[in-house]
């Protein structure tokens, strides 16, 4: 005879992992789909997915670069912008998306059952897939605005796992917290541009924190966004790493991990009935 | 095997549905009862391997609900459900996209339902004809007629077998053949599961295909027994529910005269 279980009953985290990778067909099938099913209806299609954080640093480029000129001390601000801007995007896109994660798909939560956990995560594999094309063309600006090779450039296979991860967290995070709280959706573009604004995206946050004076600092330097965004700019612009900033970067990734899961799973069943 | 294994035991079960957003002050002063709608009150009984179950009731008694509830697709508010093994509530609808060709879409909505991608890819053909989509099967699927689409959802969700297998009325989709090859594939799912629930208006279906039947009334529970038995009582009730609605309105007419 087989052992009865409660249908509410919260599995153990280890068991749930378990279930949850038993969907991981779900999960890449739904990202490809997400992926794609983005701009289906434009004439250039998927290209937009670059084009529109290039043309991104195109306005940026004019307005901080030329009219502003915050490039002081900066040898290659062209590529300074790319790192900063697409590595962003990849962040914030993967917060916004993973916040309707849950609301976007309440008909298929009223009818099949399966680790919600799935859908979050889905929409941040889809947000990878349309990052990894940026990349390239990180590269390529990096290449072309004459940087010399070199071996730390191998190091954005590792910082683009560790942001994933981070990136993963934040979607949990948020797609849990919009089911409780439907107006952080509306909230959210704000706090994302606030957080932009202080991330060191246009300009290196060092600038900031000289006016702000040292007490300061370290708020800043921590900034997860700008612990990413400077070990890649490192890696590609200088030729060099710091292995503070590495530590600092994986600690917030699986600290965010594991406390989105916690918060994310806490009252799991509750989606099927938002 | 023997028949007296429970596989679905509900005990004392209510489901209720959260009510979001901002609220009229009268319905905060009920504070609780306010924030809650009640689908399914105090709803208990246990099925065992072996046996197909009727759920019979008026629209809007808590059938569906208690379903969902049954497949862990919302949380009970009190009491329990517990199972053997989680059942599958057959739907038509769910996982698939509009901006994804039939194929793409049957592999989405099949692994949603827990099967791999290469087991869906091995029966795509026979998803495919089953369905009877033809060439369109490489066309987004929001170019679909509502006919095809219903039938390609149909295919995909029941591409799975489940060992408890829930199903909500109203299943055949499609044209007079079609609906013929969807009982079929429903019996042949149901004759595959070890246990089905079986929510239908149709008393003639309930009666021939279930063991032992629920009859649920404005959430409540009204009887659980023999099939035979909670049907005829069910009908009975249905007679009288008639005779009191034609009474009325002739009483209605009769003041309205005077």
């Amino acid at each position: 005879m087989t052992a009865l279980r409660h249908v509410g009953e919260v599995p153990s985290t280890a068991a749930y992992l378990r279930e949850s990778w038993r969907y991981r067909d779900f999960a890449t099938s739904l990202a490809r789909a997400d992926a794609r099913a983005h701009h289906v209806d434009t004439a250039l299609g998927s290209l937009w997915q670059i084009l529109n954080p290039a043309l991104l640093v195109g306005v940026y480029y004019l307005i901080f670069g030329v009219l502003f000129d915050v490039t002081r001390g900066l040898e290659n601000y062209l590529g300074f912008l790319v790192i900063g801007v697409f590595m962003f995007t990849f962040t914030r896109k993967s917060m916004s998306s993973g916040a309707r994660a849950i609301l976007n798909n309440r008909s298929l939560l009223q009818s099949i059952r399966f680790p919600r956990v799935v859908l979050p995560i889905a929409t941040v594999l889809a947000e990878l897939l349309i990052f990894l094309p940026s990349v390239v063309v990180i590269v390529a600006v990096v290449i072309a605005t004459g940087e010399p090779f070199s071996a730390t450039w191998f190091l954005l296979v590792p910082l683009v796992l560790v942001q994933l991860v981070f990136n993963a967290g934040l979607a949990l995070a948020a797609s849990r917290a919009t089911v409780r709280f439907r107006d952080l959706d509306e909230l959210l573009p704000f706090l994302l541009r606030l957080w932009f604004y202080m991330s060191g995206v246009l300009y290196p946050i060092t600038r900031v924190e000289d006016k702000l004076g040292d007490e300061w600092r370290v708020l800043f330097e921590a900034n997860p966004a700008n612990v990413y965004l400077t070990i890649g700019r490192d890696a590609l612009l200088e030729g060099t790493t710091s292995g503070w900033r590495w530590l600092v970067g994986i600690a917030w990734a699986v600290g965010v991990v594991i406390v989105a899961l916690w918060f994310f799973r806490r009252h799991e069943l509750e989606y099927g009935g938002v | 095997m023997s028949e007296r294994n429970p596989a679905v035991v509900v005990d004392h079960v209510q489901v209720a549905y959260r009510v979001a957003g901002r609220q009229s002050r009268k319905a905060k002063k009920a504070a609780d009862s306010g924030r809650f709608v009640v689908a399914v009150d105090d709803v208990s009984f246990t099925a065992y391997e072996g046996q197909t179950v009727g759920v019979i009731g008026r629209n809007g008694s808590g059938k569906s609900s208690l379903l969902r509830a049954v497949a862990g697709l919302m949380p009970v508010r009190a009491g329990s459900i517990q199972v053997t093994d989680f059942p599958v509530l057959l739907g038509v609808g769910a996982a698939l996209k509009g901006d994804l060709t039939g194929r793409e879409n049957i592999v989405l909505g099949g692994t949603a339902l827990g099967a791999s991608r290469k087991s869906m890819l091995e029966q795509l053909d026979e998803i495919i004809e089953f369905a009877g989509i033809d060439k369109a099967i490489d066309r987004p699927f929001k170019t679909y007629s509502s006919g095809m689409k219903a039938r390609l959802q149909f295919a995909v969700s029941t591409a799975v077998q489940p060992r408890i297998l829930l199903v909500d009325e109203a299943l055949a989709v499609g044209d007079e053949e079609f609906k013929d090859r969807s009982n079929e594939r429903v019996s042949q799912l149901v004759d595959g599961a070890s246990t089905v629930f079986l929510v239908s208006h149709s008393l003639s279906t309930i009666k021939r295909r279930c063991d032992v039947v629920l009859w649920i009334d404005a959430g409540r529970q009204v009887m659980w027994g023999d099939a035979g038995e909670v049907v005829t009582a069910y009908r009975e009730d249905m007679v009288e529910r008639r005779a009191r609605r034609a009474a009325e309105a002739e009483r209605r007419a009769a003041e309205k005269e005077s």
